[in-house]
């Protein structure tokens, strides 16, 4: 078996795009996509759609999977490929349909997802060797792939292109595994979604391995959260301006710091998270009268549309009413709903960035290169998943094996100086004390004419002593603890700090390389860290 | 003035007497048992049909299905996504009961799922659930007059995020049930899978099997609504 996929990520973003008009028929695209990418012609393949098996029709899912085989060359591959809401639709629909507002449409097209996969695997069960999957879906298409791919467990890479969030509920209801292990964990059927978020990032270990996720920075998609929203997946490539403004998160309150003392800001909180789900569900309404922008090509037609209403504003009255009626809502939320007028003021700042969702844009991007990874972890403390640039990480590792080097040879100087070198300055001092007792003891009556200042003044009286010996305590008392305490304290904070760089790289190691075992690159990155960290 | 405040503490009291008359008497009308305490659950039920012992006739949204619900059952809905449906071709609910023994929490479970899946790939639907939950490849068939019965059991148990699972009987009582039944003139299928949690949660193998068929043979599929 081939350790490389035969599709490379370009590839595989070109046909998620492709996904778009069906793939069904459509073998000679995806052969000059490959062609115009490697130069040469593709392995056999061939095509398996949802629309032809008849799945999807109701709930409106539109998958695709590719099985390359070539018995001769090893090859055994499929692809399966999901798209997101029909292009037709516009953003509001997008948004409304991936976070899954219309739970039991979306709880349907991850059932046809399944029974897709179910088809498609019994058709290539017939070919010899060992099957490798692989999954790319954008928007719903990558909540769908990624649940799928939790839900099977057996693929080998998942590519979630601007896509929406797992729901850890409805996966909860879905992944009838999982569901077992959360009942036996804790004895509940109602566990909350942030304790699933817990228990899934412990059950769905070996998996999140698999997944990872592309976005364009700045699309709305990603900043988008909810209460057991999650991005299952270690792996995030940024793609595009990386200097473009993170969208708003419609699922959060703005001032939520501000909230936490302030009662205005706490009232007004509380009502926001009561709106959200309306103002999510809003953004359906926004369809029934803004039809003209559609979803890939939002930039074009939204000038265009902008134009229109200014020639035939009799043709967009319902259009202009809703604007009407929408600004009065913003008119009255600006006097009573700080955060929501926030939200809204900044969003509508923003709504030129809705366009990057499309899967265009991960096209385009991905092809001019234009991307930088990060890493997600989940912090455990904050109970929220982290992005970390991997070459900062892999800066901020070596820089803990160089610290933990040149603190250690601190540590030794200091102790050091602690066992040996205070003690060697005390004994200095004593010898110095001692010869001066020894030169004071020879000549005992300069001694006293320098320690007793009477005794001239005695001598004018005629009344003049002699001194015939002078003898010293020599005895010295041990050094005081309050020498040594500041010394080990510092010892002690520098060991603190070497203990925790050594316990960063223990399980940035453990834990890192573990994760990262699915990413052969990455996984052989931190195998030669490893190596060179141990020469430091 | 004093006289009409006391008027309107004795019509506020009045009318709260009432209501809460009308309350009780409404309430008095449903059956004394767990699921028609709980408001969502009592929407799916017949409270006139109480079909056999421990049972009540059960009425999907969808209007797809009836089947027999337990009385001491409640649906699920504490959360959106509890309950889903997507309008007469989709639905998945969950029901649970918990009770205590012996100072342990039991906790017993059903999840069901309705779809239309073709026919034609019952084989491929129906084996690859058995495979998934309790790695068998032929479960258990029978057949009652409109309808076709998959069913299996096994024990399982967790050892970290490792599932396990015992098929002998006589080592452990099963504790999960997984059930495919389809409608023999359409495409109407129902996924159902029981499992209870706890120590002894499961006391006789027998009278749980018994329990689980009478459940999955009275599911009754509505007429000619699936091919659309």
């Amino acid at each position: 078996m081939n350790e490389k996929p035969i599709l490379s990520n370009n590839i595989r973003n070109k046909i998620t795009q492709l996904e778009y008009s069906g793939l069904s028929g459509k073998e000679k695209e995806i052969k000059k996509i490959y062609k115009e990418a490697t130069g040469e012609n593709p392995p056999n393949f061939k095509i398996y759609t949802s629309e032809e098996m008849g799945i999807g029709i109701k709930s409106g899912f539109d998958g695709a999977a590719i099985h390359f085989y070539d018995k001769k060359y090893n090859v055994n591959e499929v692809y399966y490929v999901f798209r997101g809401t029909e292009p037709s639709k516009d953003f509001g629909d997008v948004i409304y349909d991936a976070l899954g507002i219309g739970a039991g449409k979306n709880n349907e097209q991850i059932n046809d997802a399944e029974k897709m996969y179910e088809q498609v695997e019994t058709k290539i069960k017939g070919s010899n060797g060992k099957v490798t999957r692989y999954g790319d879906g954008h928007s719903l298409g990558g909540h769908l792939i990624v649940t799928l791919g939790l839900i099977k467990k057996n693929f080998k890479d998942i590519r979630a292109l601007n896509d929406a969030p797992v729901n850890l509920k409805q996966l909860e209801r879905l992944d009838p595994k999982f569901a077992l292990y959360v009942s036996r964990r804790e004895h509940d059927k109602n566990v909350s979604p942030g304790k699933l978020v817990n228990l899934a990032n412990t059950y769905y270990k070996k998996q999140k391995a698999t997944i990872s996720h592309t976005w364009v920075k700045g699309e709305p998609m990603h900043a988008q959260s909810f209460p057991g929203s999650w991005y299952a997946g270690n792996k995030v490539t940024m793609l595009g301006d990386l200097d473009t403004e993170e969208m708003i998160n419609i699922g959060k309150y703005p001032f939520q710091k501000e909230a936490k003392w302030n009662p205005v800001y706490m009232i007004d909180q509380f009502r926001y998270n009561l709106g959200v789900k309306t103002t999510l569900g809003g953004l359906g309404f926004v369809n029934d009268h803004v039809k003209q922008q559609t979803l890939l090509n939002l930039s074009e037609t939204r000038d265009q549309y902008l134009e229109s209403v200014k020639r035939y504003p009799f043709l967009h009255f319902g259009e202009i009413k809703a604007g009407i009626g929408v600004g009065a809502v913003v008119m009255v939320n600006a006097f009573t709903s700080p955060g929501a007028t926030f939200q809204l003021i900044k969003g509508i700042s923003q709504s030129k960035q809705a366009k990057l969702h499309g899967i265009n844009y991960v096209v385009k991007y991905t092809e001019a290169n234009a991307m930088k990874t990060y890493y997600q972890v989940f912090d455990s403390g904050s109970q929220e998943e982290i992005l970390l640039e991997y070459e900062q990480m892999k800066k901020f590792v070596y820089y803990c094996a160089n610290a933990i080097k040149d603190k250690v040879a601190n540590l030794n100087a200091l102790k050091q100086y602690l066992h040996s070198e205070i003690n060697e300055v005390f004994e200095a001092k004593k010898k110095k004390v001692k010869m001066k007792i020894s030169r004071e003891e020879a000549s005992p009556q300069s001694f006293m004419e320098k320690a007793d200042k009477d005794s001239a003044t005695l001598a004018w009286f005629g009344q003049k002593r002699v001194a015939e010996k002078v003898t010293f305590d020599k005895t010295f008392d041990p050094l005081d603890d309050s020498v040594f305490t500041p010394v080990e304290e510092i010892i002690s904070s520098i060991q603190e700090e070497v203990t925790y760089y050594q316990k960063f790289l223990e399980a940035f190691f453990q834990n890192f390389g573990k994760m990262m075992e699915a990413d052969e690159s990455v996984a052989s990155d931190i195998k030669s860290m490893k190596e060179v960290i141990g020469r430091i | 003035m004093k006289k009409r405040t006391k008027t309107i503490i004795a019509v506020i009291a009045g009318a709260a007497i009432l209501i809460g008359g009308i309350w009780m008497i409404n309430e008095s009308r449903y059956p004394n048992v767990p699921a028609f305490d709980d408001h969502f659950t009592r929407e799916f039920l017949n409270k006139d049909k109480k079909v056999d012992d421990g049972f009540y006739e059960f009425k999907s949204k969808t209007g797809q299905y009836t089947m027999w619900f337990p009385e001491e059952y409640q649906v699920l809905h504490k959360y959106r996504e509890d309950y889903t449906r997507n309008g007469e071709s989709y639905e998945n609910w969950s029901a649970s009961y918990t009770k205590l023994y012996k100072n342990n929490k039991l906790m017993y479970s059903i999840n069901a799922k309705f779809s239309e899946n073709d026919t034609e790939s019952e084989s491929i639907y129906m084996e690859s659930l058995f495979k998934e939950q309790l790695d068998v490849k032929k479960p258990e068939k029978l057949e009652t007059s409109n309808t076709r019965i998959y069913y299996d059991y096994a024990y399982t148990y967790f050892r970290g995020t490792n599932q396990h699972i015992v098929h002998d009987s006589k080592k452990h009582t099963p504790n999960i049930y997984v059930a495919y039944v389809a409608d023999k003139e359409s495409d109407k299928v129902i996924e159902l899978i029981y499992d209870s949690v706890g120590e002894n949660a499961e006391s006789n193998q027998m009278d749980r099997k018994t329990w689980f068929l009478t459940m999955l043979k009275s599911i009754n599929f509505s007429e000619g609504k699936s091919h659309e």
